[in-house]
């Protein structure tokens, strides 16, 4: 009988230490690294022209943008021409542009810029520079 | 059998008084209403382009409010092109260097809107493209209304 007792006891105090409150209990913290995508859009210039690429933002980050190369065709050498380059939202037939910057190709992105998620657009347009097509290449990395 | 008897009350009031300190709470009934405000379609936004045989155009817009969109094809003509011709009209966002379309319609130029629906905010672009009638550029109008 004392040892029915005891049992009773034990599953008593059991059963009251596996309750309570759960505040002590810890969750990991997570963090959320925006994922980066790059996207690269080639094409021809005319002389007098633009042209614009768009984009999805899909997380707050930073987006930079880089007019990597500039050529009068795929067997001639780079050209160092400046051109306009600009960063904006699609708007009507062309980018509204937000940021420009006149610049010839380089190594280091040209244009850097923190957006909130959304529908974004490059463009790149001839200053009055070029004396023919001209193939170009911008890299466009952003979260 | 009586000491049984006791045993059994002082474990079961244990158990009660150990009983976990969290009292279920009764459900409280939470209606939630939500309301979804749709603007109505107050700029207007004519959109003049070409469309080349087998070709499209394109063109953005944005709003800040979620709302109603119509596009409608007002006129369409060209030198090979007769007015009455039937061209694609769709609206969707702005993607490369294209206007990737959610939503289309084969249609002639007309008085009344030919695609509506409703947008959250955003940029998107309406988009014209040949479906195989045309035989050269046909000039087009096409009205945009928006939020």
């Amino acid at each position: 009988m004392r040892a029915l007792s005891f049992v009773l006891v034990g599953l008593a105090l059991a059963t009251a230490s596996a309750c309570g409150d759960d505040a002590q209990s810890t969750t990991a913290p997570t963090t959320t690294t925006a994922a980066v995508g790059t996207e690269l859009f080639v094409g021809t210039l005319s002389p007098g022209g633009s042209r614009f690429y768009s984009f999805r933002v899909t997380n707050a980050g930073g987006v930079t943008l880089l007019l990597a190369s500039l050529t009068a065709g795929s067997t001639q050498p780079a050209l160092a021409t400046t051109v306009q380059f600009g960063f904006g939202v699609p708007q009507g037939t062309g980018c509204g542009l937000t940021t420009s910057v006149d610049t010839p190709p380089g190594l280091i992105a040209q244009i850097t810029n923190t957006s909130n998620p959304g529908i974004y657009c490059v463009h790149v347009a001839d200053t009055g520079r070029l004396t023919a097509p001209a193939d170009f290449a911008i890299r466009i990395t952003h979260p | 059998m009586s000491h049984l008897i006791r045993v059994t009350g002082l474990f079961l009031v244990g158990l009660w008084v150990a009983g976990c300190g969290d009292s279920p709470t009764a459900p409280t009934e939470t209606t939630t209403t939500t309301t979804t405000t749709t603007a109505a379609a107050t700029v207007s936004e004519d959109f003049d382009g070409i469309v080349p045989t087998g070709g499209s155009a394109f063109y953005s817009f944005s709003f800040a409010q979620s709302g109603t969109v119509a596009l409608r094809l007002v006129a369409v003509s060209g030198t090979v092109v007769p007015s009455t011709v039937m061209l694609g009209v769709g609206i969707g966002t702005p993607s490369g260097t294209d206007c990737t379309t959610t939503s289309t319609i084969t249609t002639a130029a007309g008085a009344s809107a030919q695609l509506t629906g409703t947008y959250a905010a955003g940029v998107y672009c309406a988009k014209v493209f040949d479906v195989g009638n045309l035989f050269g550029p046909a000039t087009f109008t096409l009205n945009i209304a928006h939020p």
